[in-house]
Parts: structure tokens; sequence; C-alpha cells
């Protein structure tokens, strides 16, 4: 039977090589030669060898020399080395070669049925230990991921256990058995992370909508006392900004940001302003009720958005509801409330500028609010930098008055319109980062009914069936855009059972 | 001038192919002169590390083709640098006269074996 292995040759003497050489090839072996020590090592480096037959008497670097470095290096400590020795008077060289771990030696001339014996089992012992290595390393692989799982945080891919588990032996089946419970208690994990994001962010967005949704019948109400639009706008926000800013030096922030989160505080404050001042203006133009509808969009708004830029997974499910909700929008703008004066679908039109305004902010926020800035303070200073930015135009414009000091019951509503807008944008910062943006978004949906609820309750507003029926149909699309999805590569944590 | 006995076991171990055996004689009869030069050379400028080394790896493989007169020469030469006695020119003279022995031999062997 052949021995197949792989043996490297060095000798000086070139008969001495071709001889051994041939010798190797005549049981099977595959060979390389080196003319030197030198010249070994760096051969031993490029590639594998299985079995080295090493000559003693070289110059430069002797086959002592190389034992000694082969065995001081942890690649190749293993490597077995049979020492050529000549016909006479070497053996003290050869016996300090075996000490310094030579497996053995061959003695020249080579006895044909010798040298096949003594160097097949040297590669054999080398491929058992090779075997060996492989085992205990994956047995090494098993434990240190127990260890991972044991100390907490773990992601089964990151266990990197594939390979141990693709073993067709017992120690594969274990890595298997490991990796499946490791995965089921992933998939546990997770499932509870996302029932209690969902459950936490479905509270705080019933919260967030109930609050905002009793803006939209306030600003009926103010619209009713008072056109100046551009004023109340004004008044609202600046009442708003204060009572964060407030709250944030209350609570020992301080207000100092960064010119860059300066930047997009004035980009957040531009477009909450423009959506300000358009949500009074049709407030008086459209009922309670549409004007709740219409703050549906959002939820699509923002999901077409992140759809569009890529923050967030869009599926043809998400898409659906999508389509669906904007048939529900577009169903309202047929079926709107008759009422004198107002429901005008240009106005219903230009309401629905409002929630796409929103829609825009919530991406702003969800991609680009800086993670150090406490949301407080940018709520505070945004609300306080979008009434300044809309006092030059109310003066200009002529919708310039004052709130107070004796408050009369429209200043109370502006008063109490702009305390619902403080904490509700607060809440809705706190909101995106914990479900993110299409999450949050469905607060539209709380702020539809919320909004018609007040509505109802404060407008005296009839609900009719159509407009059931185009709400119902909205409500439908929200539930199928859904809540964001966890990214993939979440750890989880491994609680050990405490011992009995 | 070429054993036997030692050139039997030679072709045993190369898997008794006279091809092979060819080979290697041809290969020795190519590298021998190279020793024999680095020899006299050696002794010349009287480095004795080298003309052990030499006399060893010639000794080496004239044992291995059976040439036992040139391998006991440069034995004796081994043994003496070993033993830190310095060889005279003499012997340095009978490698090279036992090696033109010894071509000869190898060039007969080797036609015998092609033939």
């Amino acid at each position: 039977m052949d021995v197949k292995g792989r043996v490297l040759v060095v000798d000086d003497n070139r008969t001495s090589r071709l001889i051994a050489g041939k010798a190797l090839e005549q049981i099977g072996c595959a060979w390389e030669e080196a003319v030197d020590g030198v010249t070994a090592l760096s051969l031993l480096e490029e590639s594998e060898f299985d079995l080295v037959l090493l000559d003693i008497e070289m110059p430069g670097m002797d086959g002592l020399e190389v034992m000694r470095r082969l065995r001081a290096n942890a690649q190749h400590r293993d490597l077995p080395v049979l020492i050529v020795s000549g016909h006479d008077g070497e053996m003290d060289l050869v016996a300090q070669a075996i000490q310094l771990g030579a497996e053995d030696f061959l003695s020249k001339p080579f006895d044909p049925t010798l040298f096949k014996a003594r160097v097949q089992s040297c590669i054999e012992k080398r491929k058992l230990r090779q075997v060996e290595l492989d085992y205990l390393n994956e047995i090494c692989r098993l434990t240190e991921a127990a260890q991972v799982m044991e100390a907490g945080k773990f992601h089964p891919a990151a266990l990197q256990l594939d390979s141990v588990a693709a073993r067709p032996d017992a120690l594969g089946r274990l890595a298997s058995i490991f990796m499946e419970m490791a995965h089921q208690v992933y998939d546990r994990e997770i499932g509870l992370r996302n029932k209690i994001r969902t459950l936490k962010g479905g509270a705080l967005l019933l919260a967030q909508g109930t609050l905002w949704g009793l803006v939209l019948p306030l600003s009926v109400l103010i619209y009713r006392d008072n056109e100046l639009t551009l004023g109340v706008a004004f008044w609202t926000n600046i009442i708003a900004g204060l009572i964060c800013c407030a709250w944030a030096l209350g609570t020992g922030k301080s207000l100092r940001v960064t010119k860059a989160e300066m930047g997009f505080l004035l980009q957040w404050a531009l477009i909450f302003g423009l959506s300000s001042i358009v949500l009074f203006e049709a407030a008086g133009r459209v009922t309670g009720i549409a004007l709740s509808i219409v703050m549906a969009l959002q939820a699509f708004a923002v999901f077409a958005i992140a759809a569009l830029k890529r923050i967030e997974a869009p599926s043809l499910r998400r898409f659906a509801g999508l389509g669906i909700g904007l048939i529900g929008v577009l169903a309202l703008l047929l079926v709107r409330d008759p009422e004198a004066g107002v429901n005008n679908w240009v106005w219903i039109l230009v309401a629905m500028l409002v929630p796409l305004l929103y829609g825009m902010i919530d991406i702003l926020l969800a991609v680009k609010h800086p993670p150090t800035l406490n949301p407080v303070v940018s709520s505070g200073l945004v609300l306080v930098l979008s009434g300044v930015l809309i006092l030059p135009i109310a003066l200009v414009q002529g919708h310039w008055f004052t709130v107070g000091p004796n408050m009369a019951t429209t200043d109370m509503l502006i008063a109490l319109a702009g305390f619902c807008i403080g904490v509700c944008t607060v809440l809705y910062i706190l909101l995106i980062a914990m479900a993110g943006a299409v999450f949050a978004s469905q607060s539209a949906y709380a702020i539809t009914v919320a909004g018609i609820a007040w509505s109802v309750l404060l407008l005296g507003e009839a609900l009719t069936v159509w407009t059931m029926m185009t709400l119902v149909t909205i409500v439908v699309g929200l539930v199928l855009v859904g809540p964001k999805r966890e990214a993939g590569n979440i750890e989880v944590e491994f609680h050990r059972r405490a011992r009995a | 001038m070429l054993d036997k006995t030692a050139l039997d076991r030679l072709i045993a171990i190369l898997g008794d192919d006279p091809d092979d055996l060819a080979d290697l004689l041809e290969t020795f009869q190519e590298e021998g002169p190279m020793l024999v030069a680095t020899m006299e050379q050696a002794a010349a400028r009287q480095d004795g590390d080298t003309l052990r080394r030499t006399a060893h790896s010639l000794k080496s493989s004239a044992r291995d083709v059976g040439a036992e007169v040139l391998a006991d020469t440069c034995a004796t030469i081994e043994a003496m640098l070993r033993a830190g006695e310095a060889p005279d020119g003499v012997l340095i003279e009978r490698v090279c006269t036992e090696w033109t022995v010894i071509d000869a031999a190898l060039r007969t062997e080797i036609r015998r074996l092609k033939g």
C-alpha cells in the first residue's frame, strides 16, 4: 500500500537528495527538496509537509539548528523529522538531533523495508495527531460558544459553530443541538423584546395621539374667534417652546447646542413652522372630523419617504397598506360632510399638507436627530425657533396681536394648544427613538380617532356612516403598514437558571 | 571498481528501475568533480571546515554507489580533520586520482544500464 504524504528532503548533497526522493516516490510520497537549512525553513513556511528527511552536515545552517528552529516554532512543533545519517560515525550528532525532538533516524544506505516502515509510521502519526488537534480545536470552539452564552449577550450566528455542527460524529451532533437551543433561546428573546417594544410604543402612541388630537378641534375653535392665523401660530409655538425649555431647565438640562445641531434644528423649525401656519389656516375651513381624518396621511407619508430613502424595509404588504390608506383619504374628499361654508375640497387638499409636512419631520428626526441631544431641549428650541421665524411674517401681514394679561377664552385656547403641542413634541421624539419613524407615525391613527372624538365632544360635529367607512379603510391601511422591524444583528441575553 | 552489493541495494531502494539508477549515477558523475574541486581549493587555502564537510559529502555519495576506495580516502581525511590534524597533500591528490577511476567506472556502468 502506498504512503500518501508530502515530504521535504533537506540535504546539501544532490546525489543523496535524489536517492531519498526516488525512494519516496517508490512508496507513493510526493517530495520537495531543499539544499540547506534556510531554504528548508522558508519552504516549510510556504506550504504544508507531513515529514522532513533531514541531513545533519550542511554548510550554513546545519541539521541540528534546523531542528532547534522547528521545535521553537509553534506551527512546526509537531512536524515529524527523520534524521538521515551517514554510513559511519555520526551517532553522537544523531543522538543530539533525537534529543532535540527528531522522530528517529534513517541510516544510509537505506533498507527499502525499513525506509518505508519509518516514513509510513511518521506520516500516519502526523495525520492522527492532526485529526486529534482538529477535534480538540472544535471542542474548544464549542466550549467557547458555551462561555459566550453563559457570559450574557450573544447572537447565534456569531457563535460560529457551523463547521463543528457539520461533523458527522458525536461532537457534531452535540454542536448542532447546542446551536438549535441557542437559536430557540434567541428567537424567544427577540419575540419577547418585540412584544415589550410594541406595548410600550403603543402606550406612548396613544398618549401622544390623544393629546395631539385635541389640538385639531382647538384650532377650529380658535379660528372661529380669531382669524389672525400667523399670530396664532406664533403664540402657540412660543408657548409650547417655552414650556419645553422650562421643563428642560427645571430638570437640569442645558439649552446649549453645537453649530451642527443648530443647522438640524433650523431645518426642523422651518418645516414645523410652515405646518403650523397651514394647520391654523385650514382649521377654520374644514370640520374638525375632516381635519382629524386627513391627519392619518402622516403615517403613509412617512412610510413612502422611508421606503424611498431605504431607511426602512418596504414590502408588498406595506405598499398594499399604503394603497388602501390613500383610497380611504381620497374617499374622504368625495364623501365630505356637507356643512355650510366648510369642507370645500380645495381646503381639504390644503389641510393634507399638514400631515405631509409632519411626515417629513418624522423622517428628519429618525435619521438626523443627534442621540446626544436631549429631546426636551431640542423640542423647546425648535418650537421657539419656529415661533421666531413666523413673527416677522405675522407682523408684515398684520396678524400681530397680544395674548393676556386678562386671559380671554381665545387666549386660554391658544395657551392650551401650545401646552398640548409642547408635550406632544417631546413624547413623539421618545416614540421615534423607541419604535422607529414608521411605527411612530402610526400615532396618526390615534390622532385621527382622538381628533374625531374631541371634535364630536367640543365642536358638536356628527360622524356620518360614509365618514366612518373612509375611516375604517384608513385604519386597515395603517395596520398593513405595521411597525418597524428590528434589525437582525441584535444580541440577546442568556439567563442561567438559578442552581437549587 | 563499483561494489556490486552496493549497486544492488541502491537499485532496490529505487524500485529496481535501471533507468533511475543510471540517472542517479549521472548525477553523481556531475556532482563528483565539483566536490573534488571544492576539496582541492579548501586544502589549498587551508579551510579545514569546508574540506571536512566536502569530504563527508563525497564520502557519503561514494558509499551510496559502492565506490569504496574513494569513500575510505574521504573518510580518512574527514577523521583527521575531526581529530584536529591537517591532511597532507598526498591524500588530496589520491582523491583526484581515485575520482578519475570512479568516473570511468561510472561511465561504463551507465552505458551498461542504458544499453
